[in-house]
This record gives C-alpha cells, sequence and structure tokens, in this order.
C-alpha cells in the first residue's frame, strides 16, 4: 500500500484544466497568465510557456463568446510579441521569430490549403515536424510556411480532426484533407469492451449492453451487481432462492444448463474474477458491459454460457490535471416489516394448544421441550396454581406476538455510508487513477455491521515515443463483517417473551423441558437455560476478507496499426471466518453439559469437553496467476477496415478451505484443550456420541489453456462481418478430452442499411440490421473423463481404521464441454434527433452435451450416469427503447426494457419414479421433458371432503389417500402450472430533467411466472406453534367445505402426508407477475453557482429512495412474489454528495 | 526490424505451449478430494471400502427358514422384504433390487482395480503389493458372482448346467458393454478360476486385524463353498484340505461371554474373511427383536452346547420368544464370511458323503469340543453312512445359523433328495415352498429386465 500512495504522488502533476470545446471570455486588463489558465479551464488543452515570454506581455481586454479556440488565442495574443502552436492538446506559447536565426539547406517555401473531406477551409496549425517552425491556416484554409526542408514532415492538427502526419518530399504546394475524428463526431459515443479488445458500437455485431458510469452511479449501494437490476434487458435477478448462501443469483437471457453452473462469468479488467464480487466498489468502475449472445461472449469459450459481465476500472487520462473527487453517501432504511408474514395468531395457538393438551397429546414427564401452555395446564391440573392464575397466564400469552420482541431487540434502522476519495489525472506520457473507499453497513439486525476499505491505483505510461505503453495497477479490499444477529429467536412459541419489563432476558425453552434440564445435574451442571437476548450479547462471529489484484501490463506498437500486448495479474483473495462460542453461549454450555459425566455418589464432574470457549474456524484462500499475450492488428484502407485480435491465456487458480474447531479456549491466554474425538462418551440425557470433529482441510486447482482469436471486416461503416473462435483446455476433463475438444466460435454481420444509397426513410435516420450465430460453452467441475476417487465422506476409514475411498467418477472418456448454440438477430434504429431510437433482439438458445443424468442398468455397477446426454433450449426477445419526450429546458426521456425469455428441457433421460418428485415450489426440480427448467407442478385439487379432508385425484377419482397418490407414477395425474422464474420482465425508466435538477424513477415488472403459496401445516401448528393464519378459515363444521379450502383440524395427526399433499395442491400456486417501483433518483448539480470558482470543478447533491413498493400485483393474498419465503428489503433512504475540484 | 523480432517471439510463445510443459499443467489434479488413480494403493483403497465392498444379498437368507416373523411385524417392512418372507412370484414389484445393484457394483469396482492393475508393470518392489491387490480384487468379484448365482440362477446341476441361464458375468468397466446372461456352467467356471488364481495370488497368512485382506485360506474356504454347492464333494474336500493345512484354528467357546450382546470381537481367530447382510429384518440390533428363531430349532441344542447362550437369547420385548445376538460380525449385522467351523463342516460332509466316515466324524468332533461346555462333550466314535451324513448336516445347521448359507443348502440338499419344504404362517394364511419349486430361483429385476432384455427366470 505504501508503494501505491509513493507511485501516485510521483504523478500528481499539478495544472489546471476543463473541458468544454468552446471559449467563452470576458476579461478587463487580466494578465495572460489569467486568460490562458480561463481558456485551459474550458478547451480542456494545456499551455506550455516560460514565465520568461510573459515578463514582457500586456495586459489584455478581451471579450468573445462561444469563440473557437484558435480565436480567442489569436485574440489574445494580437498585439503580443507572443505566437503560439498547438501540438495534439498543447498549446505551445513562444516568441515570435522576427527573423530566422539560421538558415536551412535547400530550404522551400511552402503554400498550402487545409480543408475538411468536403473541401471546406479549415484552420489549422501546421507544424514542420522536428523543429519549431510552425504556422496556423487563415480562414480560408490557406497558409505558408517558410524555410522548411523539401524532405521534412508537416504535421496537421485541427480541433475534432485526426491529426495528419504529410511528408513533403519535395512538394511546394500541398492541399490536404483532415478527417473528422470518429470519436469526437458522437460524445456519448459508446465502446463496448469484450474484455480482449474494444469494439465501437457502430461495428459490432454481436448483443451488447452498455453501462456508463452516470447509469451505475444511479443507483446507492455497496456492491455493484445490485446496480445492474432493472437496466440491463434480458438480465433478471432471480428470487425466492432455496440457496441463500449465494448473494445473488442473476440470469441473462435464462437458463441454459441444468447441473453445470448457471452463474455469469465476470470479468475485472481483462481478466476473470476469482474473489468475492463485494469487494469491488462500484464507485471505481467506469463502465459494464455485457456479453450476452455468441458472437459477443464466445470469445471467452468453456465459461461463457451464461453470458458474460465485463467491468472497466477507472484509469487516469492523459494530459489532464489532477482532479480530485469525492463522494459520500448515506443510506438509512426502515426495519424490515416481520408482520409481513402470515402467521396463526397467538390467541388461536393458545386455543389449539388446550385443545391438545385435552386431548392427552402432551405427556407430562415429556423431557423435551413443552410449550408453555401446556406447562400451565399441568400445573393448574396437579393443582399447583388456581385457575385464576391459569387463566391470566393464558390469557397473557393470547395476546403476546413475540415478533414484538423480535422487532424491538433484534432489530433497528439500518444505516450505511459510503465515501470516496479518488485522485485521477495525467501527462503527455503517463495517466494515473487511485481511489481510497470506505463503507460502514450498520445493517436492520443489531449488533451486525459491515466495514470495507477499498483502494486502487492504476498507473499507465507512454513511453519510447508512445510506442510502449507500461500499465500498473494495485486492488486491495479489506472486508470485515460481523454476523452476531441470527435475526430469529431459535424455536419459541410465537406468544413467548425474550425479556421482562425491563428489558432482561427471559429463558424460553429450547430442546429439553426447563423442569428436565434443571433437576438433571443436581446443580453439578451448567447453567442449561436458553436466553435469545443473553445469547445476542454473548455472540462472537466475525469474518474478515481480504483481496488483492495486481496487474502488469505492457502494449507495444510495432507498426502503425499493429501492436502486441502482454498482461499479467495476480490476486489473491483469504477469506476468514471465525465463530467463538464463549462459555455464556448456549451452544457451548448444552455441548459441554451434554457431554458431561455425573457420578452421583460422590457429585463428581467429569468434562470430555472442558469448561471453556469453543471456537470454530475456517478459512478459505484463493490464489490466480493470468498471463495473456495477444497480437492486436487494426487497418484502415480506402473504405476497408480490418480489427483482429489472437491470443493466448493462462489461467491457474488454486483455492484452499480448511475448517478447525478449538475446545476448551481460554480466550485470555488462548490456549486450549487436548480433546478425545475417537471415544463414544455416554451423553447425559442418553444415548452416546462423539465429541464433534470438524477439523479438514481441501484443495482445488484450476488450470486452463485458452487460444482465441476474433476478426471484424468493416466496409465502408456499411457492412460488417465479426468471426471468434477459442478453444480451451483444462485439467478438469483430462487432457484426452481436451485434445478432441472442438472450438467454439461464432460468426456474426451488421448491415447499416440506413448508410446505404437506396435508403430513403427520412425520418428513421439510422437503421442497422445483425445476425450472429455461434457456440459459447459451460463447465460442470463435478465431472471427469478420468476414473476418479474420493475418500468417503464423514467415514473416511472402514472398520479397521483404513482408508478407503469409493469411485465419484466413472470413466468417461466421451466427456466433453457443455456446448450452447446462439442465434441472434437484431435491428437497432433511431429517428432523426434520436427522438426514439433502440434495438429489438431476437434469439434462439440450443444447449446440446448438457451434464445430465441417464438411468444406467444397474448391472454395470452403475444406476445412473452423468454426462453429457440432456439438451434444452430457449427463445426470446429484448427489445430496448429510448425517447426523448420533451427536450427543451424541461427535459423528459424515457428507457423502456422489455424481455421475454423461455426455456425447455428437451431431452432428459432420467425420470423419477413418483409424482412426488416433480411437485413442489419450482426452486429445485427434477427435469422433465418439454417443460421449462423451473417449473412449478402440483397435485390436482378436488377440493375438502365432508369432513374436511383435502382430497386428490388417482385414477379418475378423488381420493384421500394421500399415500397413494404421492406415489403414484403417473405423470398425468398431477397438474403443470407454469414457470417459477419470469417469462415477461423489463423496466421503465422514466428521467425528468429541469434546469440542474433531475429525477428518474425506475419501474421494474415480472410476469409470466408462478409461485406457490405457503401452506397451513398442521405438523408445524402442533409441534412448533407456527403456520399461517389460514388457520382462521379452516374448515370447522358441515358444510364448511363450500366456503373453504383449508383442511381441518385432525387428531391424531398421523404422519405429515395429509398436509403435505395440501402443499403441494394445484390451489397454493398464485400468479406472480407485478409491476414495482424499485427507485427512485434525485441529483441537483451546482455547476452553474460554482462556475465563478476556481477551486469546485463540479458539485452535485443526490438522493435516492430504493425498493419503493409494489404498485399492481396479480395475486390477492399481500404476497409480494419476489418474496414469497422472506421479508421484503425494507425502503432505503440515501443522501449523498459527490464534489470535484 | 527491431518489430518483426517480437512477432516472431511471440509466436514461438504461441507454439511453444503445445509442448510438453502444457500436457503438464493440464494434468494437474483438479482437486485434493479427488484421487486419480494412479498407484497400487489408490486401487487396494477402493478394495478397502468394507461398507461397499463385503456385502452379501440378502433375498436368498430373507426366503430361508432359520427365522419367523409375527404379522404385524412383517407388515412394517418393504415390498421386496414381504414379498421374499413369503416366496411371492412377484418379488420387486417394480422396485429397484439393492441385492443385485450392490453386488455388481463391487463387481465394477472390482473391475477398474483389475483393469488399472494391468497398466502397472509388475516389479520386484511392487510384486507382492500388486498381487495381493489383483488377488482381492478377483476374490471379491468371484464372492459377488458366486452370491449373484445362489439367488438369480438355477442350482448347478452338471446334466443341464450348460443349458441353464446363469447371470450376467461383467468382466469390464465399461459400461456400453453389453449385459447378458451367461449360462450356470460359464458362471461357475469363472468363479473358480478367478479363485484359483487369488489363491495363487494372495498371501497364506489370514490376517490379524484387517478382516477385509484376502487370504489363500480365505480363497480355499470359498471355494469349498462353491464346490460343496454345485455338489462336487470330492474337489470341495480338497479345498477344505489345502485350507485346514495351512490354518485350522477353532475358538473355544468355554473361552467367550455367554452373557454378552456382541460376545465375539471382529477379528476373531476363526474368521478367515469377513462380510454380512446388511438387512434390516435380519440385522442383530432392530431385526433381532423382530425376528423370532424356530423353536424347534432353538430346543435341539443340547443345555451343555454353549452356542445355545452364546448364539440366542430371549426377546425382550416379546415373552417366550427366541431372537439372535452377537455373532462373527461384531457389529448389527448379520456375518456371513468366512469361518474355519465352515470349513471342518464341509470337509465332515464331503468325508461323509464320500463315506470316510471316521474322518468325518474326526473334523465334527474337533469342531464341537470347542462348541461345548468343557468336559461335557462325548465324541461320536461311529455311525451308519446315513446316520453320520444327518449327523454332520444337523450340526451344520446348528452351527451355520444366520450365516447366509442355508439358503443355498436348502438348494441343494433338495437336489440330492431331501425333499425339505418350507412353510410360513401370517395371519392364518399358510404359504409354502416345496423342495426344488422353481421360486428357488428369484427374479431378476425389473428394471434389468427392461433396460437390457435379458431373459426373466420363470417362477
Amino acid at each position: 500500500m505504501r508503494i501505491t500512495v509513493f507511485i501516485t504522488l510521483i504523478c500528481l502533476q499539478l495544472s489546471a484544466a476543463g473541458i468544454s470545446q468552446t471559449i467563452t471570455l470576458s476579461e478587463k486588463n487580466a494578465s495572460l497568465e489569467a486568460v490562458f489558465k480561463k481558456i485551459e479551464k474550458q478547451s480542456g488543452y494545456f499551455f506550455f510557456y516560460s514565465t520568461d515570454h510573459l515578463k514582457d506581455a500586456k495586459k489584455i481586454t478581451i471579450s468573445l463568446i462561444s469563440g473557437s479556440l484558435t480565436e480567442a488565442l489569436n485574440k489574445c495574443l494580437e498585439d503580443q510579441p507572443l505566437t503560439y502552436v498547438i501540438i495534439e492538446k498543447n498549446i505551445f506559447i513562444k516568441r515570435k521569430e522576427l527573423e530566422p536565426t539560421n538558415a536551412h539547406r535547400s530550404d522551400a517555401n511552402i503554400t498550402g490549403k487545409i480543408t475538411n473531406e468536403k473541401g471546406e477551409p479549415l484552420i489549422a496549425t501546421i507544424m514542420v515536424k522536428g523543429s519549431t517552425n510552425s504556422t496556423t491556416s487563415n480562414e480560408n484554409g490557406e497558409f505558408s510556411l517558410n524555410n522548411v526542408d523539401a524532405d521534412a514532415t508537416l504535421v496537421i492538427t485541427s480541433i475534432s480532426f485526426e491529426m495528419k502526419e504529410l511528408k513533403l518530399n519535395g512538394q511546394t504546394e500541398i492541399i490536404v484533407k483532415l478527417k473528422i475524428s470518429e470519436t469526437k463526431m458522437d460524445t456519448v459515443s459508446v465502446v463496448y469492451n469484450t474484455g480482449f479488445q474494444n469494439i465501437p458500437k457502430e461495428r459490432a455485431t454481436g448483443s451488447f449492453a452498455f453501462l456508463d458510469e452516470k447509469l451505475i452511479n444511479r443507483r446507492v449501494s455497496p456492491n455493484f451487481i445490485d446496480r445492474l437490476e432493472g437496466v440491463v434487458s434480458g438480465l433478471v435477478f432471480n428470487r425466492n432462492l432455496p440457496n441463500t448462501t449465494r448473494p445473488f443469483d442473476i440470469s441473462i437471457r435464462g437458463r441454459s444448463t441444468i447441473f453445470a453452473n448457471d452463474q455469469v462469468l465476470i470479468i475485472v479488467d481483462n481478466f476473470p474474477y476469482d474473489g468475492d464480487l463485494n469487494t469491488i466498489n462500484p464507485n471505481d468502475i467506469e463502465s459494464i458491459t455485457v456479453l450476452k449472445d455468441a458472437a459477443a461472449a464466445s470469445i471467452w469459450g468453456a465459461k461463457s454460457g451464461n453470458g458474460v459481465i465485463v467491468i472497466t476500472t477507472k484509469k487516469g487520462k492523459y494530459q489532464q490535471p489532477l482532479k480530485v473527487t469525492f463522494n459520500s453517501n448515506i443510506t438509512v432504511g426502515d426495519k424490515p416489516d416481520l408482520f409481513y408474514k402470515s402467521t396463526t395468531n397467538s390467541a388461536d395457538v393458545v386455543d389449539l394448544q388446550t385443545f391438545l393438551f385435552n386431548k392427552t397429546y402432551y405427556n407430562s414427564t415429556s423431557l423435551s421441550n413443552l410449550p408453555p401452555v401446556a406447562e400451565v395446564l399441568f400445573k393448574l391440573k396437579s393443582g399447583l396454581i388456581s385457575q385464576e392464575t391459569a387463566d391470566t397466564q393464558l390469557d397473557s400469552y393470547r395476546t403476546h406476538d413475540s415478533r414484538n420482541d423480535l422487532e424491538k431487540y433484534f432489530y433497528r434502522k439500518s444505516v450505511n455510508q459510503q465515501h470516496q476519495l479518488s485522485l485521477n489525472g495525467g501527462g503527455i506520457n503517463n495517466k494515473y487513477y487511485f481511489s481510497v473507499g470506505f463503507d460502514k453497513v450498520l445493517p436492520s439486525l443489531v449488533k451486525n455491521s459491515n466495514n470495507r476499505i477499498t483502494i486502487n491505483a492504476t498507473n499507465t505510461y507512454s513511453l519510447i515515443q508512445n510506442k510502449l505503453e507500461v500499465t500498473t495497477g494495485l486492488s486491495f479490499s479489506n472486508t470485515k463483517y460481523v454476523g452476531n444477529n441470527p435475526g430469529s429467536l431459535g424455536t419459541p412459541f410465537p406468544y413467548q417473551r425474550i425479556a421482562d419489563e425491563n428489558g432482561n432476558p427471559l429463558v424460553i425453552g429450547n430442546g429439553y423441558r426447563i423442569g428436565y434440564i434443571d433437576t438433571l445435574g443436581g446443580g453439578r451442571l451448567l447453567d442449561w437455560h436458553y436466553r435469545p437476548l443473553q445469547e445476542l450479547e454473548s455472540a462472537n462471529i466475525k469474518s474478515l476478507s481480504n483481496d488483492y489484484r495486481l496487474n502488469f501490463g505492457l502494449q507495444y506498437l510495432i507498426l502503425k496499426g499493429l501492436n502486441i500486448s502482454g498482461s499479467y495479474q495476480y490476486s489473491n483473495g483469504d477469506y476468514k471466518y471465525e465463530n467463538i462460542h464463549s462459555q455464556e453461549t448456549y451452544y457451548t454450555r448444552n455441548l459441554i453439559n451434554r457431554f458431561s459425566q455425573l457420578n452421583y455418589a460422590t457429585g463428581q464432574v467429569t468434562r470430555p469437553i472442558p469448561v471453556g470457549s469453543i471456537k470454530d474456524l475456517s478459512s478459505n484462500t484463493y490464489q490466480s496467476h493470468n498471463l495473456r499475450a495477444q497480437i492486436n492488428f487494426n487497418h484502415d484502407w480506402n473504405k476497408h477496415n480490418i480489427a483482429t485480435i489472437a491470443g493466448i491465456d493462462f489461467k491457474d487458480n488454486v483455492t484452499n478451505a480448511q475448517t478447525q474447531t478449538i475446545y476448551g479456549l481460554n480466550e485470555e491466554t488462548l490456549s486450549n484443550a487436548t480433546i478425545n474425538y475417537t471415544t463414544s462418551f455416554p451423553i447425559i440425557t442418553g444415548g452416546t456420541g462423539q465429541i464433534p470433529y470438524n477439523d479438514g482441510e481441501s484443495r482445488a486447482v484450476d488450470h486452463y489453456i485458452s487460444y482465441y482469436g476474433n476478426l471484424a471486416y468493416t466496409y465502408d461503416n456499411r457492412l460488417v462481418v465479426s468471426l471468434s473462435g477459442r478453444k480451451d483446455q483444462s485439467n478438469i476433463f483430462g487432457v484426452n478430452t481436451n485434445q478432441k475438444g472442438v472450438p467454439l466460435y461464432s460468426l456474426g454481420t451488421a448491415w447499416n442499411i440506413s448508410k446505404e444509397k437506396f435508403y430513403n426513410i427520412n425520418w428513421l435516420s439510422e437503421l442497422k440490421f445483425r445476425v450472429t450465430g455461434g457456440y459459447s460453452g459451460n463447465v460442470d467441475k463435478s465431472v471427469s473423463a478420468l476414473t476418479t476417487f474420493q475418500p468417503q465422506a464423514g467415514t473416511p476409514t472402514n472398520t479397521y481404521g483404513t482408508p478407503y475411498t469409493i469411485i465419484v467418477n466413472p470413466p468417461n472418456p466421451e466427456l466433453r464441454w457443455e456446448k450452447i448454440s446462439i442465434l441472434n438477430v437484431a435491428l437497432d434504429f433511431s429517428t432523426n434527433l434520436k427522438i426514439v431510437s433502440g434495438s429489438i433482439e431476437y434469439y434462439r438458445k440450443t444447449g446440446k452435451d448438457l451434464i445430465g443424468f441417464s438411468p444406467l442398468d444397474p448391472t454395470t455397477g452403475l444406476l445412473t450416469f452423468k454426462g453429457n446426454n440432456a439438451d434444452m433450449e430457449g427463445q426470446g426477445i429484448d427489445l430496448t427503447v429510448n425517447t426523448k419526450n420533451i427536450n427543451r429546458l424541461f427535459k423528459w426521456s424515457s428507457v423502456i426494457l422489455m424481455s421475454y425469455s423461455m426455456d425447455k428441457i428437451t431431452n432428459y433421460k432420467a425420470k423419477q419414479t413418483t409424482v412426488g418428485s416433480y411437485v413442489g415450489s419450482g426452486t429445485t426440480t427434477n427435469p422433465i421433458e418439454g417443460r421449462p427448467f423451473y417449473s412449478i407442478l402440483s397435485y390436482r385439487w378436488m377440493g375438502l371432503d365432508s369432513l374436511g379432508n383435502p382430497q386428490g385425484y388417482i385414477t379418475g377419482k378423488a381420493t384421500t389417500s394421500y399415500s397413494l397418490i404421492t406415489s403414484s407414477t403417473n405423470l398425468d395425474e398431477i397438474v403443470y402450472n407454469g414457470p417459477s422464474r419470469p417469462i415477461y420482465f423489463g423496466s421503465l425508466r422514466n428521467t425528468f430533467a429541469w434546469k440542474q435538477l433531475e429525477c428518474s424513477i425506475n419501474i421494474i415488472y415480472k410476469g409470466g411466472h408462478f409461485f406457490r403459496k405457503t401452506a397451513l401445516n398442521y405438523y408445524d401448528l402442533f409441534t412448533a406453534g407456527i403456520s399461517t393464519a389460514d388457520y382462521k378459515n379452516r374448515w370447522q363444521r358441515a358444510s364448511d367445505e363450500g366456503r373453504t379450502n383449508v383442511p381441518s383440524v385432525i387428531y391424531p395427526l398421523g404422519n405429515s402426508v395429509r398436509d403435505n399433499f395440501y402443499a403441494n395442491a394445484e390451489i397454493m400456486v398464485e400468479k406472480a407477475d407485478h409491476i414495482r417501483i424499485q427507485d427512485i433518483q434525485f441529483s441537483y448539480s451546482f455547476d452553474k453557482l460554482l462556475q465563478k470558482s476556481k477551486l469546485i470543478r463540479s458539485t452535485s447533491l443526490y438522493a435516492y429512495v430504493n425498493n419503493v413498493g409494489i404498485l399492481w400485483k396479480a395475486n390477492k393474498d399481500n404476497i409480494d412474489p419476489d418474496y414469497v419465503t422472506g421479508i421484503p428489503n425494507p425502503k432505503t433512504y440515501a443522501l449523498g454528495l459527490k464534489l470535484s475540484l | 526490424m527491431k518489430s518483426s523480432a517480437l512477432v516472431q517471439i511471440l509466436v514461438v510463445l504461441l507454439i511453444g505451449t503445445n509442448l510438453s510443459c502444457t500436457k503438464k499443467f493440464l494434468d494437474a489434479k483438479p482437486s485434493s478430494k479427488l484421487i486419480v488413480p494412479n498407484s497400487i494403493e489408490d486401487f487396494q483403497s477402493l478394495l478397502e471400502g468394507d461398507q461397499i465392498m463385503t456385502e452379501t444379498p440378502s433375498l436368498g437368507e430373507l426366503s430361508s427358514d432359520n427365522y419367523f416373523l409375527a404379522y404385524d411385524i412383517w407388515q412394517i417392512y418393504s415390498t421386496t422384504q414381504r414379498n421374499a418372507y413369503i416366496w411371492n412370484k412377484e418379488i420387486f414389484e417394480g422396485q429397484p433390487s439393492t441385492d443385485w445393484n450392490n453386488l455388481y457394483k463391487q463387481i465394477f469396482f472390482c473391475n477398474i482395480v483389475l483393469e488399472g492393475l494391468e497398466r502397472f508393470p509388475v516389479t520386484p518392489e511392487n510384486e507382492t503389493k500388486w498381487k495381493n491387490c489383483k488377488g482381492m480384487a478377483l476374490f471379491i468379484r468371484a464372492y459377488a458372482f458366486y452370491n449373484l448365482a445362489q439367488i438369480f440362477a438355477p442350482v448347478f446341476d452338471v446334466s443341464s448346467a450348460n443349458s441353464d441361464l446363469g447371470i450376467p458375468l461383467r468382466l469390464t468397466s465399461d459400461f456400453s458393454a453389453k449385459t447378458e446372461r451367461a449360462t450356470v456352467q460359464e458362471t461357475y467356471d469363472r468363479v473358480i478360476e478367478d479363485l484359483n488364481s487369488c489363491k495363487a495370488l494372495c498371501d497364506a497368512a489370514v490376517p490379524t486385524n484387517n478382516m477385509n485382506v484376502t487370504s489363500s485360506p480365505a480363497a480355499l474356504a470359498l471355494l469349498s463353498r462353491v464346490y460343496l454347492s454345485m455338489r462336487e464333494y470330492n474337489k470341495a474336500k480338497l479345498a477344505a484340505d489345502t485350507c485346514l493345512t495351512i490354518y485350522n484354528r477353532l475358538i473355544d467357546y468355554n473361552q467367550v461371554s455367554l452373557t454378552a450382546n456382541s460376545p465375539f470381537p471382529r477379528n476373531s481367530v476363526e474368521v478367515l474373511y469377513r462380510s454380512s447382510i446388511r438387512d434390516g429384518i435380519l440385522n442383530v440390533a432392530t431385526g433381532a427383536l423382530h425376528t423370532e428363531i424356530d423353536s424347534v430349532l432353538y430346543n435341539s441344542y443340547d443345555s451343555n452346547d454353549l452356542r445355545k447362550s452364546i448364539f440366542f437369547t430371549k426377546s425382550p420385548t416379546r415373552t417366550g420368544k427366541i431372537i439372535m445376538k452377537g455373532n462373527y460380525y461384531s457389529g448389527i449385522f448379520a456375518f456371513t464370511g468366512l469361518a474355519m467351523d465352515e470349513v471342518y463342516l464341509n470337509r465332515a460332509e464331503c468325508l461323509a458323503r464320500l463315506d470316510r466316515l471316521p474322518e468325518a466324524l474326526n473334523d465334527l468332533n474337533a469342531l464341537l469340543i470347542k462348541r461345548w461346555k468343557n468336559g461335557t462333550f462325548v465324541p461320536y466314535a461311529s455311525g451308519t453312512y446315513g446316520d453320520v451324513l444327518q449327523l454332520v448336516l444337523r450340526e451344520r445347521r446348528k452351527e451355520l445359523i444366520h450365516r447366509g448359507i442355508r439358503w443355498s443348502d436348502l438348494r441343494r440338499l433338495n437336489k440330492e433328495g431331501a425333499g425339505i419344504n418350507l412353510k410360513r404362517s401370517l395371519n392364518g394364511q399358510i404359504f409354502t415352498l416345496l423342495a426344488n419349486d422353481l421360486r428357488y430361483v428369484l427374479p431378476i429385476p425389473d428394471e434389468v429386465i427392461a433396460l437390457t432384455g435379458i431373459p426373466q427366470n420363470i417362477r
């Protein structure tokens, strides 16, 4: 880090500058120096002069409105003994040379004219290369230069035009046509970064989405992934996931694999990112390019099947004076709405438990925890308390809801702070970017926090006459996460209190009955009570992560248009999780007590797990080397352009994982106990058990070698043909398979119809047709071409203590990459003045050779086979429309994104034996041919019978034989409801601007999908006292079956098959279509007000409201379809300031 | 021309990487948890998984007459278990067969090992390991083939063995190879050939700790069991002879606890190779509480016969019922491995059938003296041919109870004309299995028939 600061300090070259293209000056008796500073600020050009020269200069009075730079300079230097030369963005001031100081050999006087491509005159600077001799053309484009060597080269520059070099070869009269500089034609020109090369939008054939800095920064959040939501067409955030360990889950254009990796490949600064994405500070991101089709993504080969997101971080700019930017914001969030979930109310639970008590459901000799209602009733029954006391107690239960306690003691308003300071700029031969970011998150869970520090530094040097460019980069991130609050109370009944009136922790039952654990050890065991509120105080759970990235790049210009580049990245990250279960935690006390052996005669306690803290540790580290060598060739001749790259990529990624548990830890001396893990000890509550042993270590190595190339040919900016290919080899599949590997490739073409001569639709000024086809790939690391063994998990040694292994991978020499063929057809359009512009794309994906299971003849020794034997397909449409609805002082523009995406399994061999394996919520799945991967299937619903029992359907009849229904093998007896992932989705973002104020509102919609409601579950209600509020609507008396679908209470309950049938019946499925206001952003720029300030370059104030709320939803149950299982993200309000100096 | 030199370097770099270092780079092991086998130890580790590799089938024992189930208890078991108990025509009813699947899994593992070992040149350093590993793989495969044949193929009959359908003999790990049924003759030929190879490859020393490791006495003991099931008494006797000359130790039951639930250590001196049935009905923990022993059989043990107390106990849950307890497995499962008592009994039976009665009685006495309370056993001196044979068979039944041997014995003894008819009663309904019934051959699992089209057994 010290090195970085040092490097950065070297780079800071102080000067001043600005950005605009025209010059407005109004000065009276100003010093020339002061006027130059103003010009610098407005033009972005730099002055170079000796102070000696300015000593002789007169004060000037000047008035110029929106003049050109040369106009301004000419006016300033009128009557001064000075003149100027502009070379690229530098203005050199020098003395007027009154007479030539030295005469040249064979010198000539050159005259000429400078024009644009249409022959219109241009004011330009003409300079003799390698000398100080220069001049400027007049308004007619004419110029003359004296004393020029006949073999000299002239360098002609003009604002907004490409620089031209011209060798005289003895000519004395020349006419020079300058070409308009491409990059200057459209200031918002979009350049896609594929991670290998930059492709101007005009020359792209593939399907890309581009997010510029402004769009990335529209949203306020600690990580960049959030910022993609609702702004990229075809990209959807998947909710209601069964597995919450993944921080996010996104799909680009639906799903294209069954069991292999289904997540997008993320590229940061040209290399796949191996670390934790949360370590990337979004404020350091310059742009994001999303690669969606084969032409865009196939260059990433075997990992590109799910789409690719390319992140480009900020770099400095050559010849830009130091720019200091400070961005700071604070976000406050509401407490989550714990009452969102429908829950059986406490009074109903108390009544039900009383009913169960009367049915002798509870056993007075039970050793496991009983509900407090039962304890009260037992006391009443045995005469320990009066009827009156019991009633008072029960009534207090009836009116209490433990969620109030949870909200009061476990939750708070979240407060997130984000601060970032960045410095960037550059000189002629060097550019730099340096940033420090600090994020402090205090989430809505009390006692939890998350702090992140990020540091980024990049330097680029241009050497050997700009032929060699050297880039160095360093990124560092440190995150500390404290997670002491689990956000739940363990297993209380819904009416239990966790604190008394004074906020003191109360005991609640947890596993064992309180009376039992109180007497079991005769007072010789450790306190065995569970107090949720105390747990919150005692917990000490934290994780720390560090992530480093070092980049080194070289680019050498061999010939004009041909360069070679080499880049290397080293990254290293470690993640440590530490949970110190102190002696005060229930976890530790419980474990020690369970293993304690009590000699009842002597009262002596033996503790195989000694008193002390128990520390769980786990760590994950990764180290990755990436090396790339690439040739780039870009050549223009006449109307042709060829842009091509070819290269080779090496990747070596090693990950290590380690887990360890330390018992009997003394946190002060750090001493710990030796533990006997092998003996089976008696458990004091019955049975025997071994002390949990979690120590272990594992390592994974990924090696890749990839060869790739891309060729694009453009004719007259009208027709583009592109071709790309890649071959991947890795250590995952074994060498033989690599050798057989077919390269993944793509072909594409784009035709700019509006540039054709015959094109005559005047109102539609731009029309471009694109079509691409090709293959991307995917990897399933769980399979291998080689026979592989693995030590049996859990029991690595046999009865005799000898290590043994099992076969995890049968030999599969036919194994290959999953291949996804993608066809993309697109039309880009724009009306005059871009009032309406956008694109429509149709795609069709076919996943071939997908890894799936197929049944095998068990005689082979294997029951199923995992290999390339499944296929699926998908298709969809992505529409993007940008409109400028009002474009006056008040501006209103809209961005409409609409996507349709549908996938279908077309070939899947393994069939489940019973329909019960197919019904569910559509979040985990057993694939069925002809259905989307994520499908919701249900038992047919035949209403309640006359006793309130739910009825299903089997062999044409209504039935309550639930086991027969669930174990049926006839798929026709269940119902397909639809996909569980949206088929239609998109957003509408309206931006309003008036003067310096801007406001944008993003509305997101999803539709065409379904979700399964949580059903009333009597098993849960009987055992835990918690289920849904539907209990109120249950069948209670004859003929209720006409009124309700909620089954009756039955006693005894029997097994859970009735609940299971009801939960998976078709009536529990609802349409998930909904529209929500995702967020609203306001910003106000103070730039106009601060125009006169010398210090501040720009300032803006912004406010942001996220998770605003649902506008419309198809279901009538007050369920947010994105949060069927969890609680919706609360509203957050952010306020921020961005300041540039 | 500096630039073209750079291009050349790059080209060399691009092409150069195709050479050997690339191969090494791509050969790296992807995960520390995965073992791409490349040593004899790796293959040996595959054979050491006793949970997988030492399981023997349950269907035969489930169908045998060592135990009975009460109707209410019978009802709680699976379709396959219930059907096997009553010798139903249908056994699997579409469900997979764990016996078939698990045994062919062992065979698959063995084939992987045998194929892998072929790639390792034998050197003086690794020769012993290599031989033992190969011998063990051959042994496990032969044992699995033999066990499958006891259930899914007819009894060996020299007159029809060349036409009777045996079991599929999978000798390759390639799962694209077609599954076909060999003849009974081919099945037994394969088992005998592999055991003879094993006998030559493995150490003669019986392991003292790791009872999964195979030795040549274990191969011989199994060979004698195989020949006996083929009713090849000369060859069975010969195998037993050779085995007994190498190893002949028996446990003295006077040294064994009469009350312990698990009276034997898992590596007792009598055991040559440890295997087990892992079926819920037949295990000692839950199953023993459910299965009751035939009272006639129980009463046939003399009160001085220590086996009566060591093998059996009174049911703690159902009064008056006798249940099994611990055996040579020393765990919750029923022992089905190879032990010396069986070898003595095999030879005794062969000698009796070959009319070498004094020698037969010698072997029997040698065993029984270790089974009776010290000083109470009176050695058998002489008897007629029929008496001695019946005596040997009776003692065989009493010694080898719940050892997975009875089903094979029933099949061959009935073939010899013993005429043993089995009978079971459930809820008043009587089920019978007459001697030599077609149902002595169980059906091949339905899914195997569906996926391979091999012929089904007629029942």
